[in-house]
């Protein structure tokens, strides 16, 4: 990914890039890691326009399971995709491809 | 306020593989491993902000370092430098430290889901084990 992939990721609402549904998830991302109680009505109504309440328990279970190893593996000194790297184990795009 | 309908245990239920999923991670990780389960769930409590976990100075020895590497999990990966690894290395062998890792790292990821549905972080004992 390039900075401007990043700092639009960061400020995805903005952005044109992403369609109403990623900016629904990417919003639900954000609550998951940084402001869980933040969650409100109008968030759920939000992802409630674009996903099944099974999609959206199953993509908070995957947010939430990335997010708590991605913390781990920072205090080891790792890089997001490079725990693995050598195998098709890891999420980095590449791996997944190939 | 919960977003959805029922406890942890039966929200995670609606998709099989999610609770397949965690029910693998709870009974392999989470409650056993190489690690002491007391030691990890004295983590758990930290990570859920439990007041009698807060005051390092309350614990000693591998207890301490656990939480002090909790805390840097969650809150502040600089912390994780390299007299806390030091440390962590002196009172630990790599298979516990990976073990204990990645029980904080899972449960933290589950306590964030916990309380974006409208959960609390941790279910009350007497319903720890229906989730």
């Amino acid at each position: 990914m390039t900075e401007r992939d990043y700092e639009d990721l960061l400020d995805f609402e903005s952005s044109d890039r992403f369609g109403e549904r990623q900016k629904a998830a990417l919003l639900y991302t954000s609550m998951l890691v940084w402001n869980p109680e933040g969650a409100d009505e109008a968030v759920w109504a939000r992802l409630r326009e674009h996903f099944t309440e099974e999609q959206i328990i199953e993509l908070g279970s995957f947010v939430c399971l990335t997010y708590g190893q991605q913390r781990v593996i920072k205090t080891w000194g790792v890089g997001h995709g490079e725990l693995l790297a050598d195998t098709t184990a890891g999420l980095a795009p590449s791996k997944v491809e190939s | 306020m919960a977003h959805l309908p029922g406890n942890a245990g039966e929200i995670r239920g609606r998709v099989p593989a999610v609770l397949a999923s965690y029910e693998f991670i709870r009974d392999n990780v989470l409650r056993d491993g190489v690690v002491d389960p007391a030691l990890k769930e004295l983590c758990f409590r930290y990570l859920a902000e439990d007041a009698e976990t807060m005051d390092f100075g309350h614990f000693k020895g591998r207890d301490r370092l656990a939480l002090e590497w909790s805390h840097a999990i969650a809150w502040d990966s600089d912390a994780a430098d390299d007299a806390l690894w030091d440390r962590l290395h002196a009172e630990f062998s790599e298979q516990e430290l990976v073990d204990l890792g990645c029980a904080i790292g899972f449960e933290l990821g589950q306590q964030h889901w916990r309380r974006t549905v409208g959960l609390t972080a941790r279910d009350e004992p007497a319903q720890a084990s229906l989730s």
